[in-house]
């Protein structure tokens, strides 16, 4: 999609009336009636009290919503911030792009106006956070326009068991092969300098299926593969995002990521020292309240699929790996538990399938979805006593355990046939 | 002379604002005088204002510039005689021009005859004619104003061994309106001048003139029952004279002096004057119609008197703590630049220099409504010294040329009663009204052109206001109208060009017409109507149905 027929007439002429400013927020939206209004006046808020002498301007793209999603924006926007007091107008750019429309053109109109209107710094928050307070935005804007980072990454408290498919490989995969430690890479909230921002908006790989997939991880790659300063900052409580199906967040998740992995492998192939990130606040909080969860249903499924893929399973893993694999099936739950070190090598044979097109890619991370239970189930009877320490320091051994396979990964990215 | 009586005259003027010792010296002292204010009438004329107004030239130990009064019926000595000031008004009226004078109302200089008698004993007749109190304890309310230097609204006598009371310097002693003698001896004062001819007052200080313990002392309600009387006394034996209020004060406040038509006949917009500099800084029209929208109706019969600078710092009294932070910040960054609570800088030097700048802010004060003020010395561009200590260094000799002492006196430059401006950007060598008047685009012409478009169209002076809300928020744009006149104004805030779509529906058909080349633009009709402007650009269009 070219840039000119992205942006509307309507969607130009306002940004022309709001000229250049200092700084961006972006709300893409859909269907987030119940929520945006929270979103719209914290954001305002925190410009209000943080950024006053600031030109700054809010971009609502929406897409299409068929609830109260733009007159909830119009209200909450039209509200003075508790009161507080404002040098410049609060200017405001909304958009409706069409149901149709994926996250990813949302988050391409909002860089189409952070480089068009010159932006020094923006940050993208989700419409759906109710958890946000005016202390998020402050946190994500001003590393990028005070301290001149390109890239901030949030950093949540989370339940413990949340976030499992980040903590289990998009994590400490991307930090074996970057070197940088940045947690959340599939994130709804993030900030990002104009350089990045015009970099981005630039590539030609906004028409693959893996960025629109997972813009966000390809932004956070992108940033991380590329000389662009990186750095991530604590926010807040994680908004529980509307219940998405498995195995359509680890289609979307690890087909962006594992594209992302061959758009960069110039990158990465000749290894990468790990380098130390910036981190403003916390870099991990947990949270432990008790929730219900369904182990012997995950290992079902574990089992059911290692049995139905076998033949799909073989051609993607070496016969020691899937046989483990399989080993692993027939065993009780007390004696299930897959390793850190078989989930590392499972993963990377994984990615180096795909890389090579062993199958069909959609089949191929089909696949992969049982195995991902399987882990989970690992996980949940592992964890289900340890306090959040003892979280911290397993994940970083499975951190440690990526980057100790990582050659192994990159003899098996770069083999032929 | 006086001029013909021209039912609110003051709606229609255009003030120029000059302290006499700044002006001209016809006797080579060093100080300016009223003989040579006679001398330099042409220029004004020449310039277009139609109305004077003079800071205090009365006797006066000159330790407040002259706002420290010792004799209200007569002339300091440095400035001529009385004989000098009755010329000089004739001289005015027969160009047209009126004049305005000070009239300080609220204090005396300690040295004023009164104060004098007052405090010589508790007996004394005149004892009463000021504030006195055995303890400083009365009025904790009242806010100090020059913080800079006064630590209490009360000083100790020695001589009478008592407090008296204090708004301003402790020299100057408030006189006190509870006593009717006061009142008549003031009303004596304004017929002083009024039978000489003058065309009206600057009241100064008017909030402070009563003080009621528990209050702030400021715009108390019996301080209206005193202008009220007076008005009602002027308007009785001097009919179309004019009274204007100093008021620092927020707009219903400053509004309120207007009465029901019944007090003062103009105002200064105080409130609506830093907020102009923070509009163009911020490239935002919010601050300037923010305050406009909070601005109360006033009376018909009355007006409001809009100025950029003054002898006064630029007064930060009336913006909010985060506005004052930022005005400070953006045009104060030296510490010796404020004073007060305010800016104690010159027009040209706070924009800069920028020519665009400095014409954008003189296109603000002669289309928004009320009577512009142009302090003198602006319509060249001078600049300040911010090292002369008080608010002197806005109050420097004028600039006529290049010359010995800038063409201001004939005197030793040591005797000066101030140095002139000297520095290579803004000295007289280079900014002056002889080497201004050569070039057709120099400040000064450029400012007789505005002043004479001004001029032509009642609708700056009388009309009503309409802010259009374009989008393009760095765009202030607003139509006037008066009767079948119609003016859209429309101003570039912003240090960029900029685009700006204008709603002129209810215009649709009229033909915009740019007043000062008089060139036609394309019909309005249904679409939003598209300008495009350069840097601090600004358009007055008639709008002419045909």
């Amino acid at each position: 999609m070219s840039e000119e027929t992205l942006l509307s007439d309507d969607f130009i002429r306002q940004l022309v009336s709001v000229g250049e400013v200092d700084l961006l927020v972006g709300i893409p939206s859909r269907n987030d009636c119940q929520t945006v209004g929270t979103v719209v006046r914290a954001v305002e808020e925190s410009l209000l009290r943080n950024f006053r002498r600031q030109r700054t301007v809010l971009v609502n793209i929406d897409a299409g919503s068929r609830d109260c999603t733009p007159e909830a924006v119009r209200e909450a926007s039209s509200l003075s911030a508790n009161g507080l007091e404002s040098l410049r107008t609060v200017r405001w750019i909304t958009a409706n792009m069409g149901n149709a429309t994926r996250d990813s053109a949302l988050l391409r109109t909002i860089l189409a106006a952070a480089d068009l209107l010159h932006a020094k710094a923006s940050a993208v928050v989700s419409a759906s956070a109710v958890t946000i307070t005016p202390a998020w935005v402050e946190s994500l804007l001003r590393p990028v326009f005070r301290d001149n980072f390109d890239f901030v990454a949030p950093l949540y408290a989370r339940h413990r068991y949340d976030g499992l498919l980040t903590r289990n490989l998009l994590y400490p995969f991307s930090r074996a092969l970057f070197g940088k430690s940045l947690r959340e890479l599939r994130a709804s909230e993030f900030a990002f300098s104009g350089r990045l921002a015009s970099e981005c908006l630039n590539r030609a790989e906004w028409k693959h299926e893996g960025v629109q997939s997972a813009a966000e991880t390809w932004m956070a790659i992108t940033a991380m593969s590329s000389p662009f300063s990186c750095c991530q900052t604590f926010l807040g409580s994680k908004p529980r995002s509307a219940a998405a199906g498995v195995v359509d967040v680890i289609r979307e998740t690890v087909s962006g990521f594992c594209w992302c992995l061959e758009s960069t492998e110039s990158y990465w192939l000749n290894g990468r020292d790990p380098e130390p990130v910036n981190t403003f606040g916390p870099d991990h909080q947990l949270t432990s309240e008790p929730v219900r969860v369904d182990r012997k249903k995950l290992l079902q499924f574990y089992r059911t699929g290692v049995s139905e893929l076998s033949e799909i399973l073989t051609s993607i893993l070496d016969p020691e790996t899937h046989a483990e694999l399989v080993r692993l099936a027939a065993l009780d739950e007390s004696a299930f538990h897959i390793s850190n070190a078989l989930w590392v090598r499972t993963i990377y044979q994984f990615a180096a399938a795909y890389h090579r097109s062993v199958i069909h890619r959609g089949h191929l991370v089909q696949a992969f979805v049982p195995i991902y239970r399987g882990r989970v189930n690992s996980f949940l009877t592992v964890h289900r006593s340890d306090d959040s320490e003892a979280m911290e320091a397993d994940l970083e051994d499975l951190c440690q355990e990526f980057a100790r396979q990582r050659g192994y990964f990159i003899e098996r990215w770069s083999a032929k046939g | 002379m006086t001029l013909p009586t021209q039912p609110e005259w003051y709606k229609d003027s255009i003030i120029y604002q000059l302290h006499v010792r700044t002006f001209f010296d016809s006797n080579g002292d060093g100080v300016g005088d009223f003989r040579g204010l006679h001398q330099k009438l042409d220029y004004l004329q020449e310039l277009g204002v139609n109305a004077i107004w003079l800071l205090p030239f009365y006797p006066s130990p000159l330790r407040d510039d002259g706002y420290d009064i010792a004799d209200y019926c007569a002339v300091h000595k440095s400035y001529g005689t009385l004989d000098d000031l009755k010329a000089f008004l004739a001289a005015a009226h027969e160009r047209g021009i009126r004049v305005i004078i000070e009239l300080v109302l609220n204090h005396t200089s300690d040295q004023h005859p009164w104060f004098q008698e007052g405090r010589s004993s508790r007996d004394n007749p005149r004892r009463n004619w000021y504030v006195w109190s055995d303890t400083d304890e009365l009025y904790r309310d009242a806010r100090i104003i020059f913080v800079d230097t006064e630590l209490s609204n009360w000083a100790w006598d020695p001589v009478s061994k008592a407090y008296y009371w204090h708004r301003f310097f402790s020299h100057q002693p408030d006189l006190n309106y509870d006593n009717p003698e006061v009142r008549e001896a003031i009303w004596s004062v304004m017929k002083f001048w009024l039978e000489l001819g003058v065309d009206g007052f600057r009241l100064d200080a008017v909030p402070y003139l009563v003080e009621r313990d528990g209050t702030s002392c400021e715009n108390l309600p019996e301080t209206h029952d005193i202008i009220r009387e007076l008005r009602h006394r002027l308007d009785e034996s001097f009919p179309g004279k004019m009274l204007l209020a100093e008021a620092n004060q927020w707009p219903a406040d400053v509004s309120a002096y207007f009465g029901k038509g019944d007090e003062f006949h103009m105002a200064f917009q105080f409130p609506l004057m830093p907020r102009m500099f923070m509009a163009v800084k911020l490239e935002d029209r919010k601050p300037i119609i923010e305050i406009l929208e909070r601005t109360p109706e006033i009376p018909q019969n009355c007006q409001w008197c809009t100025f950029l600078r003054n002898h006064d710092e630029l007064t930060l009294e009336m913006v909010t703590d985060v506005e004052r932070d930022y005005m400070y910040d953006e045009y104060a960054r030296e510490k010796s630049m404020r004073i007060n609570i305010g800016i104690r800088r010159r027009l040209a030097p706070l924009m800069d220099n920028d020519r665009r700048r400095i014409e954008l802010l003189n296109g603000m004060l002669m289309s928004l409504p009320g009577t512009p003020v142009i302090y003198y010395g602006d319509e060249i561009g001078m600049g300040d010294n911010i090292y002369l200590g008080d608010r002197n260094g806005v109050r420097t000799p004028m600039q006529w040329d290049g010359h010995w002492n800038a063409g201001f006196s004939s005197t030793d430059p040591e005797r000066l009663y101030a140095p002139l401006i000297s520095n290579p950007v803004y000295g007289y060598q280079v900014v002056n009204v002889d080497s201004q008047k050569r070039s057709e685009h120099s400040l000064l012409s450029w400012m007789k052109r505005l002043i004479q478009v001004r001029a032509s169209a009642q609708v700056f002076s009388r009309g009503t206001i309409e802010f259009l809300d374009p989008p393009n928020h760095r765009v202030l744009a607003y139509i006037r109208e008066y009767g079948n006149e119609r003016v859209l104004a429309v101003n570039n805030l912003s240090s960029t060009s900029q685009a700006v779509e204008l709603n002129l529906r209810k215009y649709k058909g009229f033909i915009p017409i740019e007043m000062s080349g008089r060139t036609i633009f394309p019909r309005v009709g249904e679409l939003p109507y598209l300008l495009t402007m350069g840097p601090y650009q600004f358009y007055w269009f008639r709008l002419r149905r045909i």
